[in-house]
């Protein structure tokens, strides 16, 4: 079953300029609903391309299915997760089907992963110079000397000083910063096609943040990435497109430009709406009201009218993700696209 | 006649409700260093007012607050609760200082017992307190639950049950059972989505409109402090280097710590070009601190005598005080509210987009 009319589907690939790299079609991830006979729908019916050499940024609040959205991409939802719908092509190829031993080729060599929690992607036991020579020399046909100067590079490459000792060193000798940059060396040691960065800098420091931000500006400017946040201000700083994701789907998508300018969706207003701003009029901050269905919660008709201001009779059924002026939304009650650029 | 003190240790004429003076609070490091957490901070929070308190995780924040609780002994410093100097104070003796001077901590999930009920939650500072019934305790659980804006049946749950968000609610829920006159609230909303913090500082803004509560409220994000206080401390290095009127310290940065945190602040404006000042580093260790001004290693527009002589805490204007050799002589406020994409206050030029230093 798939949410997004075939038309729109169409219309979304024709939209597309430079050469799609990565194309999620109908991607449905279930987990079980302990005592109940049906199955919680973490991620339901997403369907998106990513093109070469930009940033989509996949924005929501927590629990909207989008860490399960970037491992389903690597193949690794935890279990008793499960993909059970849809299908995932990097370039031509269906990754989504795999081997395990040709999704962990396609996890090292295609796809780099940066998690909000170094530890989560770095061994605390090894030392950061053994990982990532480790990784050089499964993926890259190398030798140990060839992989130590391959790691050396790829730790210099993300900015950290004094390259040659930090090898040495273990994830927990660094501070916060410069363990995520470790992170991201690994994730770009193999020179992979895709780069997904989940909350990469949530757990940072404002100043840290900016610090990673600003290499991911620099060093990433043509990578082809996938960048995870529920920080509408993360996503504005380096996204050239917005997806926003609620309750297992995407509500809407537009470049950064549109959604920042133009939010149609009442959720992107209300993301947007949230973060504080320095404006010294101090405005009161508009929260969205409530929090979002949890794994419980049967969700009828639009996932966010509980919370939503402009909710209408219309929304007890689903709106379909459809080109409305020229933007996909799913909403039957968009907000007015009069201040749309032009 | 300056602070004249009588027999129960009252100072006189003191605008604050609550005092810090030039609290100093170390640490004993592995190897027996000296970890200077906190080094010379005074400060003030009149009733009503919100003071904000900002500053990089490791800045000696919730040290400060712990302090202010009488949780950490300060090494150096005084802390006065309204007139009265509680730094000494036993146990016995605070317990009134206790019902009026709450706390809120940042992790809604690990201050909460798992076990207890809502009810046995909020309830346990009255029971403590002797608040009275069992009936008049429920009446007051009940009338607390429904302030923070949560359902009547919320009492006989127990916090697994509940949303990061909502939990944070009935830690609010709780700090106000006794009816505090001030409440210290440290990172309250840090751990929360963006959508969901806005609902819980418009609580602490309304609760403070109606309760008249003096909030001393701690956070990383600037903006965010911004948002909620009439007035700002920032913190580097367990010592604060700017501070001032909330509007003056974000409109008009001069100490270029609190101008590099303004600028890495996301804000959700388009202008992907956006130029950044960049800090680069770590900031230093607190038991080996750097000489001269803390800042120095990473301070963007560092001159030779930054890295011999500290610059002291000086007063530039009314409630306006920074720590650094320029302060008054820079002028990156302007640049800065063009950097932000922010309004700008009336009768402001917007100017070239510019970064400062290289
Ligand atoms: N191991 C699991 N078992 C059951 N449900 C899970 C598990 N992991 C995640 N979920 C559910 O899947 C949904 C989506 O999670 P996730 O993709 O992590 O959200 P996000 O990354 O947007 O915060 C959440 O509602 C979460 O409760
Ligand atoms: N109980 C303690 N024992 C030893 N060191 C501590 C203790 N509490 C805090 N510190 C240290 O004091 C410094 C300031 O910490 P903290 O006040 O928690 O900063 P913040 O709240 O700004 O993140 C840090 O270096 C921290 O490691
Ligand atoms: S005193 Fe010097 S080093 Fe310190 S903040 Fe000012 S300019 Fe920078
Ligand atoms: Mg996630
Ligand atoms: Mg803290």
């Amino acid at each position: 079953m798939s949410i997004v009319s075939e038309s729109a589907a169409d219309a979304a690939r024709t939209a597309l300029s430079g050469d799609t790299i990565l194309s999620v079609k109908d991607l449905v991830v279930e987990f079980p609903r302990p005592g109940q006979p049906t199955n919680f729908r973490a991620v339901n019916g997403v369907s998106f391309d990513l093109r070469q050499g930009e940033t989509l940024g996949l924005v929501g609040e927590s629990g909207s299915g989008k860490s399960m959205t970037a491992l389903s991409l690597l193949g690794i939802v935890p279990a008793p997760g499960k993909i059970i719908e849809g299908s995932i092509n990097l370039r031509d190829r269906r990754i989504d089907d795999l081997p395990v031993n040709e999704l962990r080729r396609v996890r090292g060599n295609d796809i780099g992963m940066v998690f909000q929690d170094p530890m989560t992607g770095l061994n605390p036991v090894r030392s950061v110079g053994s990982q990532l020579t480790e990784s050089a020399m499964r993926h890259q046909n190398v030798s140990k000397r060839e992989a130590l100067e391959i790691a050396y590079h790829a730790l210099d490459d993300v900015g950290i000083p004094a390259p040659r000792e930090r090898l040495q060193a273990f994830p927990h000798e660094l501070s916060g910063g410069l363990r995520q940059r470790v992170m991201i060396a690994l994730a770009l040691i193999n020179h992979p096609e895709v780069i997904i960065a989940d909350e990469a800098t949530t757990a940072l420091d404002a100043t840290i943040q900016a610090q990673i931000l600003d290499l991911f500006r620099e060093r990433l400017s043509v990578a082809t990435m996938i960048l995870i946040t529920h920080d509408m201000g993360v996503a504005a700083e380096i996204c050239d497109r917005i997806m926003v994701m609620y309750a297992g789907r995407i509500v809407e998508t537009g470049t950064i430009e549109e959604v920042l300018t133009s939010p149609r969706h009442p959720y992107t207003v209300g993301l947007l709406s949230a973060v504080p701003k320095f404006d010294i009029r101090r405005p009161k901050l508009v929260p969205i009201p409530g929090i979002p269905p949890t794994a419980e919660d049967i969700v009828r008709g639009c996932p966010f009218a509980p919370r939503c201001r402009f909710a209408e009779s219309k929304c007890d059924d689903r709106p379909a993700l459809e080109y409305t002026d020229g933007r996909l939304l799913a909403c039957w009650n968009p907000r007015s696209a009069t201040e749309q650029p032009q | 006649m300056t602070n004249p003190q009588d027999a129960a240790g009252r100072q006189g004429n003191s605008e604050y409700l609550l005092e810090a003076e030039n609290l100093k609070v170390t640490f004993r490091a592995p190897g027996g260093r000296k970890l200077h957490a906190v080094d010379e901070i005074s400060l003030g929070v009149r009733p009503r007012e919100t003071v904000g308190l900002v500053g990089e995780s490791g800045s000696g924040k919730s040290t400060v607050a712990l302090t202010l609780m009488r949780a950490h002994e300060p090494e150096g410093g005084r802390i006065i609760f309204d007139g009265q100097d509680i730094t000494h104070l036993n146990e016995r003796e605070l317990m009134p200082v206790r019902r009026r001077l709450q706390m809120v901590f940042q992790d809604p999930y690990s201050s909460l017992d798992p076990r207890w009920s809502i009810r046995r939650v909020i309830s346990e500072p009255l029971k403590a307190h002797k608040y009275g019934t069992r009936q008049q305790i429920n009446d007051r659980v009940a009338e607390l639950l429904e302030q923070v804006g949560l359902p009547p049946d919320a009492a006989n749950r127990v916090p697994s049950q509940f949303s990061g968000g909502q939990r944070q609610r009935i830690a609010v829920a709780r700090s106000l059972a006794l009816q505090p006159s001030a409440l210290i609230a440290d990172e309250p909303v840090s751990s929360l989505d963006v959508s969901i913090q806005a609902q819980i500082i418009n609580l602490l803004r309304d609760l403070q409109d109606r309760l008249h509560i003096a909030l001393f409220i701690i956070a990383h994000d600037l903006a965010l402090v911004h948002q909620i206080s009439d007035r700002i401390i920032v913190m580097y290095l367990g010592e604060p280097v700017e501070e001032g009127p909330s509007d003056e310290v974000v409109g008009h940065p001069q100490h270029p710590y609190t101008v590099a945190l303004l600028s890495a602040t996301p804000v959700p404006e388009p202008g992907g070009d956006r130029k950044r000042i960049v800090l680069t580093g770590d900031p230093p260790s607190p038991i080996a601190r750097p000489n001269g001004c803390r800042f120095h290693p990473r301070c963007p527009i560092v001159q030779e005598r930054c890295r011999t002589e500290k610059p002291p805490l000086t007063t530039i204007g009314p409630g306006r005080k920074v720590a650094c050799w320029f302060a008054g002589q820079m002028d990156p406020p302007r640049d800065l509210w063009a950097l932000q994409n922010v309004p700008l206050p009336p009768g402001v030029e917007p100017a070239k987009r510019a970064s400062l230093g290289s």
